[in-house]
């Protein structure tokens, strides 16, 4: 067809409908019914403008087709194209504010070749109207028959007020006629149904639709009744609603009824919703019908494909299927359990199983089970029980741990019951006994069919006196095994008794002491290979096993020690150990038992049973057997004489030490004696030998010879005097050794003074003596005192200031460690910048007017230093001095 | 025998004994002209440093004592060392002590030409001035 038998046809059929009310349109049977061109006029019938409407700009054909007439309308009008048939048809149109139009098309259909489509032409047409009449007249016949029938009738105006009841709204609502007539039919209103309720029914009426739907009135009792009701609107000629028209039938009972149930159903939900469980409920055919909240949350949240990614509606074998088909076993097993409950195998089926997520481990607990009264019906709910599994997986790991540590330690347990003689035993137990768990069970028989022979009759009295004795059951025994092969066992247990004594139950445990038992056996082997030899040295012998138990020892080490033998069995060597020692001695121990390198020679002081602390030197070596450590043997030897005799040499050592000092000291002073004699006696001396020689010159003149005999007057004074200080010294180096004594202070200054009585006089020099309170006698070596108050009096005297009168303050004070002594004068003082180094050096002189031989200082230094002392000096040039010694205060002074 | 006389000598002894015998022996032996005595040996290295800066007369000789206070005798020699003479003052230790310490550690030092053991002889100093 070209475009202008198009424009022809158009035309055609416009001309022939010219006088025709309705819109022309030309467009598509597509699926959205495309429009190429239609008639301004559809903007009367749907709100839209053509516009709006062409191309699907912004509706499309489809879209404004009553959702409920779109696919009769389609399958339709296929099917009129298909047959060649006239293309009539009245379908429901809705427009822009929602309202509904019945409509009627006179269509051609065209096969367009351009677009490879069907083209519909034709004309739409309103026929709301005649359908209202149409309806209409059914209404009036359902009218008729509401009040023949006994259905409740009224017809209100367009405002709600009753124009009309019949004789069953009134029995109904128990008002009289008189009463509704001219009321709002509002008059029955229960106040249950919401507004919207209402603003909807209300919308769809003055639309000019007929409203259906159930509504709760009040009768004028207040009794409530629920009707089923078909509100039809009335319109006049105009088309405009006028009335309505109301029928209703009478459903209170069936209402209740079903509130009953929505009731009971929404306290089975609010409980399936409260509980933690999943649950869902399948058909028979395996559909999933009914999910509770937490289903839908967990599959929800369940990321990988099992067996939870399920909701309603979806088949739950399918989801299984497709598990089983990516080889998960559970699925397997589940698809089985449900099929087992189905079909009345099993009444329910239970299966835990893994569901994993990224950071979790999740476990859950499928339940399978059957409705009630033969309901073909599944629940299926799942339990989260990662949190038990969890306490599962940390007591499994323990019981193994205990497994483990039982496997290392070689140790079962066992308990029996002595009601039932039911006995239980540990896997280690059976690893023990050497016996297949899965062939033999934990019985009395089994275990005595391992029991030597030989120690059966002794266990069996042993266990039997310690039920009857009530004590706890002790007894190292061995298992022959049929290869000939044995084993030692201790075997440990206790009973529990109920009131009246009856032993109810036994705890024991088992252990495989074989390879201490060899060792033990070892090291008594070895002690016998050298019995003769043990007994008979002096040292002390001990062997002890791993555990550090003593196992051996001899005579020798017992008498030590001060034990018995029979004291052995409960001999703990640390406790024969001095304290101190204890923690090194376990260490040591422990350390060459893990094979470490100890050091093989240790001294320790050790106590004896009777409290005497000795010496010990321990000699200790391991004892190895098949290659491992199975313990130590050590000698043991007394030797605190020997280390007292140690002790005795290193005194004798101090004391050496000592004397080789003393020694050191008195060589120094004999050098000392030997400087004073060639230095100071040696210059009055030379100068004698001087004088006499120039004595006999013959020049001599009278007067010189008299100079000559003074001078030698004056060398021999100094002699003299150097004699005296000789003797001083000497006297003092005397009393090196001298014991102290009690000295008074004020005497020595006395008899100082008496010494220098020319000297104080001939310079009269003022001395004065403070002697502070406790301080009157020190306990100290008198003759060092003396010369060195001595020395320190004639040195302040000597250096005295020929510009004062010369003071000197001797005072002493005591504090609680110190006597402090001072000697302070108001002589020409020693500038002490530039001899202070050298002020107690031995014949040191400061000055050139004053006589000296600079012994004095250096010999009182020596001395107060001999006293534990010090002494120190303040000076300067012309301030005078101040010698300050320092005597620590004796013990106990 | 040719008789040996220096020009100038130093006597420094913190003894005026010596000081006074030295005198006595030198009005018999002449062994110099002009003769310092010092009773301080500080004062005598005042003199030399005094001579030398202003050009003036050196002892020839010097006879030192070694015990004496304040500046002692190997002080003194320690500080005589160090000073730049143009010529060769010989110095002669003039001690009593006989401690061999002593003269030991007097030949350590190049300027001293011996030691002398007190008392100073007519003997001695013949020996000193043929040293010299």
């Amino acid at each position: 067809m070209d475009s202008d038998d198009r424009l022809y046809g158009e035309k055609f059929i416009r001309e022939l409908t010219e006088n025709v009310q309705g819109v022309f349109f030309r467009g598509f049977f597509d699926k959205q019914y495309t429009i190429l061109r239609i008639d301004g006029a559809i903007f009367e019938l749907t709100g839209y403008t053509k516009e709006e409407l062409i191309s699907g700009k912004v509706i499309s054909f489809l879209d404004i087709i009553h959702p409920e007439d779109r696919k009769w309308l389609r399958t339709k009008r296929q099917d009129q194209i298909d047959n060649r048939l006239p293309i009539i048809n009245e379908y429901r149109i809705i427009g822009k504010q929602g309202r509904i139009r019945w409509v009627r098309e006179t269509v051609s259909a065209q096969h367009d070749e351009i677009h490879g489509k069907i083209v519909l032409e034709g004309l739409v047409q309103d026929v709301t109207l005649n359908k209202t009449n149409a309806f209409m007249s059914n209404a009036f016949t359902s009218f008729q028959n509401a009040v023949n029938n006994g259905s409740i009738v009224s017809i209100t105006d367009r405002k709600g007020i009753i124009i009309f009841v019949n004789e069953n709204f009134c029995k109904v609502s128990k008002y009289g006629r008189q009463e509704l007539v001219g009321k709002d039919h509002i008059i029955v209103n229960s106040a249950y149904h919401t507004k919207a309720f209402f603003a909807d029914l209300w919308q769809t009426l003055l639309k000019g639709d007929i409203w259906r739907g159930q509504i709760r009135n009040k009768a004028k009792d207040g009794s409530i009744y629920w009707v089923d009701t078909v509100i039809t609107p009335v319109m006049n000629d105009s088309g405009e609603v006028d009335q309505f028209l109301t029928i209703s039938n009478l459903i209170t009972e069936q209402k209740e009824n079903e509130y009953a149930l929505l009731e009971s159903e929404a306290l089975n939900r609010s409980v399936l919703k409260s509980l933690q469980t999943n649950i869902a409920i399948l058909d028979e055919t395996g559909l999933i019908v009914k999910v509770n909240e937490n289903w839908t949350d967990l599959s929800s949240a369940a990321q990988v494909s099992n067996l939870l990614r399920t909701d309603v509606g979806i088949n739950y074998f399918d989801v299984v299927n497709e598990a089983i088909s990516k080889g998960d076993n559970y699925a397997l097993t589940m698809k089985e359990g449900i099929r087992k409950v189905l079909n009345n195998e099993m009444d329910f089926f239970e299966m835990e199983y893994p569901c994993h997520v990224a950071d979790k481990e999740r476990w859950f607990l499928a339940h399978v089970s059957k409705f009630e009264n033969d309901i073909k019906r599944i629940i299926i709910s799942h339990f989260d029980i990662s949190h038990r599994k969890y306490q599962e997986e940390v007591l499994r790991k323990s019981e193994s741990r205990l497994m483990q540590a039982q496997r290392i330690a070689t140790l079962g347990n066992w308990e029996l019951n002595m009601q039932t003689n039911a006995l239980y035993w540990s896997d280690e137990n059976f690893e023990i006994y050497e016996l297949d768990k899965s062939k033999v069970s934990a019985t009395y028989d089994a275990m005595l069919s391992r029991i030597h022979p030989d120690d059966r009759p002794d266990l069996g009295t042993n266990y039997r006196a310690a039920l009857e004795n009530k004590t706890k059951f002790e007894h190292t025994h061995r298992l022959l095994f049929e290869d000939g092969r044995t084993k030692y066992v201790n075997q440990q247990c206790e009973f529990v008794y109920d009131e009246q004594g009856k032993p109810l139950q036994a705890f024991g445990t088992t252990q495989d002491i074989t390879r201490q038992k060899l060792a033990d056996q070892a090291l008594e082997k070895q002690r016998l290979r050298y019995k003769n030899v043990v007994e008979n040295i002096s040292d002390g012998l001990i062997i002890d096993n791993k555990e550090g138990k003593v196992i051996f020892a001899n005579q020798q080490f017992l008498d030590m020690v001060g034990i018995e033998e029979s004291d052995l069995e409960n001999f703990v060597f640390v406790d024969y150990v001095a304290s101190e020692f204890k923690d090194v001695i376990t260490d040591r121990h422990n350390r060459r038992m893990l094979g470490e390198e100890v050091s093989t020679i240790f001294q320790y002081a050790g106590v004896r049973k009777d409290g005497a602390k000795r010496w010990f030197e321990a000699r200790v070596t391991k004892i190895m057997e098949n290659g491992k450590i199975a313990g130590t043997q050590s000698a043991i030897r007394d030797i605190t004489e020997e280390k007292a005799s140690i002790d005795l040499l290193k005194a004798s050592e101090a004391e050496k030490t000592k004397l080789l000092n003393e020694l050191t000291k008195r060589y120094n002073e004999l050098m000392q004696f030997n400087y004073i004699v060639s230095h100071n006696l040696r210059a009055p001396i030379a100068n004698l030998l001087g004088l006499a020689e120039v004595f006999e010159m013959p020049s001599l003149e009278e007067d010189e010879r008299q100079k000559i005999i003074g001078h030698i007057r004056f060398s021999i004074e100094k002699i003299d005097d150097l004699i005296q200080d000789l003797n001083i010294i000497l006297a003092a180096r005397s009393d090196i050794n001298s014991k102290k004594e009690l000295v008074d202070f004020e005497e020595i200054v006395h008899s100082v003074k008496q010494t220098l009585e020319k000297q104080i006089s001939e310079t009269n020099t003022h001395i004065t003596t403070h002697i502070d309170f406790g301080a009157d006698k020190i306990f100290s070596i008198k003759s060092y005192i003396k010369s060195s108050l001595y020395n320190l009096i004639s040195n302040a005297i000597k250096y005295r200031s020929p510009d004062r009168v010369p003071t000197i303050d001797i005072s002493i004070e005591r504090d609680d460690n110190f006597y402090t002594i001072k000697v302070k004068d108001n002589g020409t003082g020693i500038d002490l910048q530039k001899y202070g180094k050298e002020v107690f050096g031995l014949y040191k002189r400061f000055h050139l007017t004053v006589e000296g031989k600079g012994l004095g200082l250096n010999m009182t230094k020596a001395q107060i230093e001999a006293l534990g002392g010090s002494i120190d000096i303040v000076s300067a040039p012309d301030k005078g001095t101040t010698f300050i010694i320092t005597i620590p205060v004796q013990q106990g002074e | 025998m040719e008789k040996i006389k220096v020009d100038l000598a130093y006597i420094i002894d913190d003894d005026e004994v010596i000081i006074y015998l030295t005198g006595l022996i030198n009005k018999d032996v002449e062994f110099c002209d002009k003769m310092l005595s010092f009773t301080d040996s500080g004062e005598a290295l005042t003199k030399i440093k005094t001579a030398l800066e202003l050009n003036l007369e050196l002892p020839s000789l010097i006879l030192i004592d070694l015990n004496m206070p304040v500046m002692n005798g190997w002080t003194f020699l320690d500080e005589l060392s160090k000073l730049k003479i143009g010529k060769d003052i010989p110095v002669f230790i003039f001690s009593s002590s006989i401690n061999q310490e002593d003269i030991n550690r007097s030949k350590k030092y190049k300027i001293v030409k011996d030691y002398i053991i007190k008392p100073l002889t007519v003997n001695k100093i013949n020996k000193i001035l043929r040293t010299i």
